[in-house]
């Protein structure tokens, strides 16, 4: 089975503290949610795929190459969007160039670049602010900006963390139809809404404590809501139900 | 943390104040006692007049550019002052505050003009400029 | 080249620009204008606004270089494709044009004024290329303090006003040699030391975008830490061998070869001046003709004056030289070797030594050197000039040479006395 990202026996942390272990996880094309209590480890297993920092212990595969040194690494980056959570962007940067600056690290073909960055602009629905200065975007504008600059390039694989912080329903809807409409590519998306989460990914994966407590389909993790469970909707109470089985600070 | 400060209340305007107060004094005190010790009144009174002058163009710089950055002025000074000072004759220039005796009035029109123009750019804030603008002479 | 010109159009210097430039013609024009037609000394005049301009670079690099932390930009720049280096390099090239941009604009404007007056030649290069390396130095230096110092001020002030103390403290000619203050003709820039500060901007510009402190996200990991490390180890090692090379380089300034055709004026005494000090001939001439209106039954004049480093190492007061466009110290100079040259010289008189260097041989000496001197630059003194040899009035000098020559005459015969009388005693 051919997938975009895979990782075996995955472990990441700092000295003694022991962020995940042994994870596995094949991830191919589809939107796919990552869901999980904050300290869960879910920034950490982004900035791990994005082959920011090299894993602790265990392997990665992206688009089926073996990340195994900084060069790979490197080259694995020019087929992955990332959108950290905290992002940041130089103020006087324009939209245009702080999207085109995203597609330069990238190594998005300069010949293409112009292009590229245009396209993702408008279609995020920044069009009519390309010039305005980072500075004098709202939190809504920036985020979409960011979102933006992951995308641009076509990137096989786009890890968004948080990505509709900030975001307006309206927008929310609108970053909804945006990632639907993205063809072949692999989505992680890793959020604290759940309604984002049961409206666009075709699969659920639910960390908690630095392990995969659930994998499945939204409709499944619906399922698992108990009657009367916390949570005001049933992916909610699915998602609460596996929590509590699998409490914060065990394995 | 510069957003929390502009919607404090009055105490922080007061420590503000008694901070720019306490840092001015006190330079004035060090410097001035040092210069005394060492060189005598005339060049402490120099000094003296010196520090006036950055002090203002300090608070004035920090108004413009945010307090960070309050040595832009004063640093800038450093090359009029060291390179443009005398003239052909080997003199110092009128304005070389630094270079002219502590009796000499034009140097101390620029202290007194350099402290009002910081002493105006810390105290009049953004509502202060609305009420001058709109006060009907 | 994209990223470039993104870099260079969202400076801060962007804005800063044309007071750069203001400096850089302010530090060119703003205090004299005697080197306008020498070309040596305009190359000098041109490179000395980079003496302000470094520890401006240094900061505005660091402040430049802090932006990353100032704005949490880190984990985008962790996630490129492109290694780090490379918008560390984009970015320093950015902020390293606005200032070689407002050094060349003062650059073109000496050349623009030199141009007419100075006759054959060009602004000489390697004062120029001293300039440069300069400020590319500090640009490195600033990047280098701004990427490891993670206080938004701290590192554009400490590159700043420690830049300027640093270089107002070791950076002159006889010290570290990182600027040039005079451009006379008997000097040029030696090339081992032009090329040893040339290297070591290079070190530093790579020391600058090359080390780096670990991302405040980093979990403690890096990728081919072994490589970093190397490339650590590499760094440092260009680092200690450029300064290491700074100082075996000797002096910045070295001796120039004499011409094999000085310029000299015509008839006797001749005095003979570097080509490029071409524009001082007139004076010259004019002090020729001032020193054959002397009596030569008082005084015995050489045949020859030269510039310094014309002539190797050999009269002691032989080599006079120009001292910011004034013919003042030449004039002394030639005061004091026709002072040498009539000293008396019959049998049973020696130089005075000892007890025989009376406070009123002393005086008379001091007096007649100073007459001379004024009498040679054709009366007066410079108004730079505020004093002269010790117990001597200049103002009453000048005031004696624009007495009758009868009256000056009794003056001279009356001092050149105490002088043969403690000669020849």
């Amino acid at each position: 089975m051919d997938f975009t990202v895979g990782a075996s026996g995955l472990s990441q942390g700092h000295g003694r503290n022991e962020i995940f272990s042994g994870l596995q996880l094949q991830i191919g094309v589809g939107v796919f949610g990552l869901l999980g209590p904050n300290g869960a480890g879910k920034t950490t297993l982004l900035r791990t795929l994005a082959t920011v920092t090299p894993p602790r212990a265990g392997s990665i595969e992206i688009l089926g190459k073996p990340i195994e040194s900084e060069k790979d690494a490197r080259a694995a980056r020019r087929h992955i969007g990332f959108l950290p959570q905290d992002f940041g962007y130089y103020p006087s940067f324009s939209v245009y160039d702080f999207v085109h600056y995203s597609a330069w690290l990238r190594e998005v073909p300069s010949k293409h670049s112009r292009e590229e960055t245009l396209r993702v602009i408008r279609q995020v629905g920044l069009e009519g602010r390309m010039k305005s200065r980072m500075k004098s975007l709202s939190g809504g504008m920036l985020r979409r900006a960011g979102i933006a600059s992951a995308l641009v390039g076509s990137p096989r694989l786009v890890l968004l963390d948080e990505p509709t912080v900030g975001l307006d329903p309206a927008q929310r809807l609108e970053f909804r139809d945006l990632i639907r409409s993205l063809e072949n590519v692999t989505v992680i998306l890793s959020t604290h809404l759940v309604e984002d989460v049961a409206a666009i990914c075709n699969e659920v994966i639910v960390m908690s404590s630095g392990s995969f407590v659930f994998r499945g389909t939204p409709g499944r993790l619906s399922s698992l809501a108990p009657n009367g469970g916390i949570g005001d909707t049933p992916m909610e109470q699915g998602y609460m139900s596996i929590l509590e089985s699998h409490p914060a600070g065990t394995r | 943390m510069n957003q929390l400060e502009l919607a404090a209340g009055p105490i922080l305007r007061t420590y503000e104040r008694l901070h720019l107060s306490g840092v001015y004094l006190t330079t004035l005190v060090l410097v001035g006692s040092v210069e005394w010790f060492e060189v005598g009144p005339d060049p402490t009174i120099t000094a003296c007049r010196s520090l006036t002058i950055w002090f203002g163009l300090a608070l004035l710089s920090g108004r413009i550019w945010g307090r960070w950055l309050s040595w832009i002025l004063p640093a800038a000074t450093l090359f009029p002052l060291t390179y443009l000072n005398v003239d052909t004759n080997g003199d110092a220039r009128w304005w070389d505050w630094t270079g002219q005796p502590a009796s000499h009035a034009p140097c101390w029109g620029i202290a007194a003009l350099s402290a009002f123009i910081g002493l105006a750019s810390f105290f009049l804030t953004p509502w202060h400029w609305k009420k001058l603008r709109t006060k009907k002479f | 080249m994209k990223l470039y010109w993104i870099e260079l159009r969202r400076s801060p210097l962007r804005l800063w620009f044309p007071l750069l430039v203001g400096v850089d013609l302010a530090a060119l024009f703003g205090r004299s204008t005697w080197w306008i037609g020498e070309w040596p000394q305009a190359s000098v005049q041109a490179q000395i606004p980079a003496f302000y301009f470094a520890p401006l670079l240094a900061a505005a690099a660091a402040w430049a270089a802090g932006r990353v932390d100032r704005h949490n930009v880190h984990a985008q720049l962790d996630a490129a494709a492109h290694p780090r280096w490379r918008s560390e390099l984009v970015q320093l090239s950015a902020t390293l044009t606005y200032g070689l941009g407002a050094y060349a604009a003062g650059v073109i404007a000496a050349v623009i004024v030199t141009l007419p007056k100075a006759g054959p030649g060009f602004l000489w290069p390697s004062y120029i290329f001293l300039g440069v390396s300069l400020l590319i130095t500090y640009a490195g230096i600033g990047h280098l303090i701004g990427h490891w110092l993670r206080s938004p001020f701290t590192g554009p002030l400490i590159s700043g006003l420690g830049g300027l103390v640093l270089i107002s403290w070791m950076g002159s000619p006889k010290r570290l040699g990182l600027f040039a203050l005079s451009g006379d003709p008997f000097k040029e820039i030696s090339q081992n030391a032009l090329m040893a500060r040339a290297l070591m901007a290079m070190a530093l510009v790579i020391a600058a975008v090359s080390l780096r402190r670990k991302s405040p996200l980093s979990v403690g990991r890096v990728w081919n830490l072994s490589a970093h490390r190397g490339r650590t180890l590499v760094v440092g090692v260009l680092l200690c061998g450029s300064i290491l090379g700074l100082s075996m380089a000797g002096p910045v300034q070295v001796a120039r070869s004499a011409p094999s055709q000085p310029l000299c004026t015509k008839g006797t005494p001749r005095i003979c001046l570097w080509p490029e000090d071409r524009k001082y001939l007139p004076e010259a001439e004019g002090m020729v003709k001032r020193i054959n209106r002397l009596p030569r039954r008082l005084f015995t004049i050489p045949s020859e004056f030269q510039e310094r480093g014309l002539s190797g190492p050999g009269e002691p007061f032989s080599g006079f030289f120009i001292l910011e466009g004034s013919m003042w110290n030449p004039a002394a100079t030639m005061a004091g070797s026709i002072m040498h040259a009539s000293w008396p010289k019959e049998n049973g008189c020696t130089l005075p030594l000892g007890s025989r260097l009376t406070p009123q041989f002393r005086q008379a000496s001091a007096d007649l050197t100073a007459w001379l001197t004024v009498r040679i630059f054709g009366g007066g003194t410079p108004a730079g000039i505020h004093g002269g040899p010790p117990n001597v009035s200049m103002p009453a000098m000048a005031q004696l040479a624009d007495k009758p020559e009868g009256e000056q005459m009794d003056w001279v015969k009356s001092r050149m006395q105490v002088v043969h009388n403690t000669f020849c005693s």
